[in-house]
């Protein structure tokens, strides 16, 4: 109930907040963490839930732009056939990768889905009469609602944050549910939840077909709006920097994710005249975080509730 | 195909894999400790590689000196990256801190950035002298230091663990942290050991392939990738499974390199690693599994 009057709040700020915004470049910066929340929350599903980690979400991310850019420019099809299958394919291709991969576990999981996101980002640089080689493919449509496009930035703003609070909002409610406790069950201990009769093979797979999904829909929104995409934006750096922004919010909460996309957007913006030394900030945020408190983010909010908490019960009502 | 030029092959797959299991010897000096991949072995490598080049380039000290600086300066790292934040974590698990390895990375990447630039650093060989014919096929005298070195490393590590004491207390650490600790072993200065000595072999890896590969700042994470790979194609937690898994990559993409683009030679490798993987889930050798938890948090 709280969740949903948090959510209520934010969903007021975020219709009200284009009238405080003045540029576009800030208007984009939105854009991006709207996005990128779409992507985190998807691994905090998947790791944060599920306990299956992987570092190749930015594969699925590429195979999902892609997806739309092609069948917007090569086929002519118009760019929300581009946005479903941009959903369908990244989820089919988890699933049927997901199903032998998954029965490997911890550092073996983390290598393999590396090697699945270097083999793709392969496959977008090599693949030239595709995908277009290194020089990638321009001139993707904006999204079209009749006579709306989706290129202006405050459209897009407008549609990405409904995407965002969507996605956001059927987590919040998936975890919630039974099969969201099976996912917990799963995380704790495989066996007990086998034991439970949660057939985990299957369960572990369809997580990683809906993380794969959801990363599929954040590329495609992403090539819709940037009407460009080349193998750059999908390499392992950017895996990892899910992972990492994922960690500094906090993995097992998903308004942990939400912070860690939004802190993984707007931090480069914030430090940008440090330039090459970013890297110095980047590193010490995700060292001295996890040092204090393994939980990121959200466990240091959890512990100022705490600790408010105890005050009162302390102070004479 | 002639003879020299599988011949060839082979030796090239040889000295790169030497390198990959370099690599991965130490991430094993760290899991073996504490069940946390380091990824910033990688780091460990390209800095010992480029202290080394400054230290004969800017500075003129001979190879020797220079090298030994150079690793023992690492060591130190690996000390202080121990004491100043892996020892602080109270709470949170094995991936918890193997993030923080790779923050730290990040950290150590930069600064190399910022203090020497992006352009790649080299110095000579040990041993000056023109590449030995074999067969019509080459081989540099260098690989010939890095194969050896490893192997030399190799049986160093497999006596470190069965026969000296801190050895044996870190593989104990390993096995059985609570139990290590009853036993009266030191889990803490074990801890702290584990990353000064793989400090110190990442530095000496990056001794030895520098003159091969140059020192570029930006190397570290697929190095790190790449010893991450050997160790997991060979199984986690065995010194011999890092040289197999090292050797076995190191050939694979010079195969692939011999019939396919170049650029599909990562691919190849990692491809033959998923499937090796999913028929063998503890690698090849049979590692073993983290005690802890290594999923959530």
């Amino acid at each position: 109930m709280r969740q949903f009057h948090v959510l209520l709040a934010l969903l007021v700020a975020w219709l009200l907040a284009p009238l405080a915004i003045q540029t576009g470049g800030t208007f984009n910066l939105f854009i991006f963490a709207f996005i990128n929340l779409v992507l985190v929350v998807g691994l905090a599903l998947l790791f944060g839930y599920a306990g299956q980690i992987s570092l190749g979400q930015a594969g699925f991310y590429g195979i999902g732009a892609y997806m739309a850019a092609i069948l917007s420019t090569r086929m002519e099809l118009p760019p929300f056939i581009g946005l479903i299958a941009a959903i369908i394919v990244p989820a089919a291709v988890g699933y049927v990768i997901g199903r032998p991969v998954l029965r490997l576990r911890g550092y073996y999981l983390a290598m393999v889905t590396a090697a699945l996101g270097l083999i793709l980002h392969t496959i977008f640089v090599e693949w030239v009469d595709v995908t277009g080689g290194y020089s990638g493919i321009t001139g993707i449509p904006a999204l079209s609602i009749g006579s709306l496009t989706a290129r202006s930035p405050l459209i897009m703003y407008y549609l990405s944050g409904a995407v965002a609070f969507m996605v956001m909002g059927l987590a919040l409610r998936l975890v919630d549910t039974a099969y969201g406790r099976a996912m917990r069950t799963m995380r704790e201990s495989d066996m007990a939840a086998r034991a439970c009769g949660i057939p985990t093979s299957k369960l572990k797979a369809e997580v990683f077909a809906l993380s794969a999904g959801m990363s599929g829909l954040a590329g495609a929104l992403y090539a819709q709006y940037v009407g460009f995409v080349s193998p750059e934006s999908f390499t392992i750096d950017a895996s990892i920097n899910l992972l990492l922004a994922l960690a500094v919010g906090g993995v097992s909460s998903l308004w942990g994710a939400a912070f860690g996309a939004f802190l993984l957007t707007f931090m480069p913006e914030w430090f940008h005249e440090l330039q090459n030394a970013y890297g110095l900030v980047l590193g010490a945020v995700v060292v001295v975080m996890l040092t204090l408190e393994p939980r990121g983010l959200w466990g240091i909010l959890l512990r100022l509730r705490a600790l408010l908490e105890k005050r009162r019960q302390v102070a004479p009502a | 195909m002639s003879s020299a030029e599988i011949l060839q092959l082979v030796i090239t797959g040889l000295t790169v894999g030497s390198i990959y299991a370099l690599v991965g010897l130490g991430f094993n000096l760290i899991f073996n400790a504490t069940d946390v991949i380091n990824f910033a072995q990688g780091e460990f490598v390209v800095l010992g590689g480029i202290l080394t080049a400054v230290a004969i380039g800017t500075v003129g000290l001979p190879l020797w000196l220079a090298a030994i600086v150079a690793i023992v300066l690492v060591a130190a790292l690996g000390a202080l990256i121990d004491f100043a934040a892996i020892s602080r974590v109270k709470r949170g698990s094995v991936m918890t801190l193997a993030m923080i390895t790779l923050g730290l990375a990040v950290i150590v990447k930069t600064s190399l950035l910022l203090w020497v630039g992006p352009d790649p650093l080299y110095f000579d060989p040990f041993t000056p002298g023109p590449p030995i014919r074999i067969l019509g096929a080459v081989l540099q005298l260098q690989a010939i230091w890095v194969i050896g070195v490893g192997v030399l490393v190799m049986i160093a590590l497999k006596f470190f663990f069965s026969h000296s004491r801190m050895g044996r207390e870190m593989l104990a650490c390993a096995i059985d942290r609570e139990a290590a600790q009853l036993m009266g072993i030191n889990v803490r200065a074990t801890v702290r050991w584990s990353f000064i000595l793989s400090g110190a072999l990442g530095a000496l890896a990056g001794v030895l392939i520098t003159p091969l590969t140059n020192a570029t700042y930006d190397q570290g994470f697929t190095l790190a990738l790449k010893g991450f790979a050997a160790c997991a194609l060979g199984g986690f937690g065995r010194a011999s499974s890092a040289i197999l898994g090292g050797f076995a990559l190191g050939l694979i993409e010079a195969a692939s390199v011999a019939v396919l683009p170049s650029g599909l030679k990562d691919s190849v490798a990692l491809s033959v690693l998923i499937l090796a993987l999913i028929i063998r889930p503890a690698g090849l050798l049979g590692g073993r599994e983290e005690r802890r938890h290594t999923q959530a948090m």
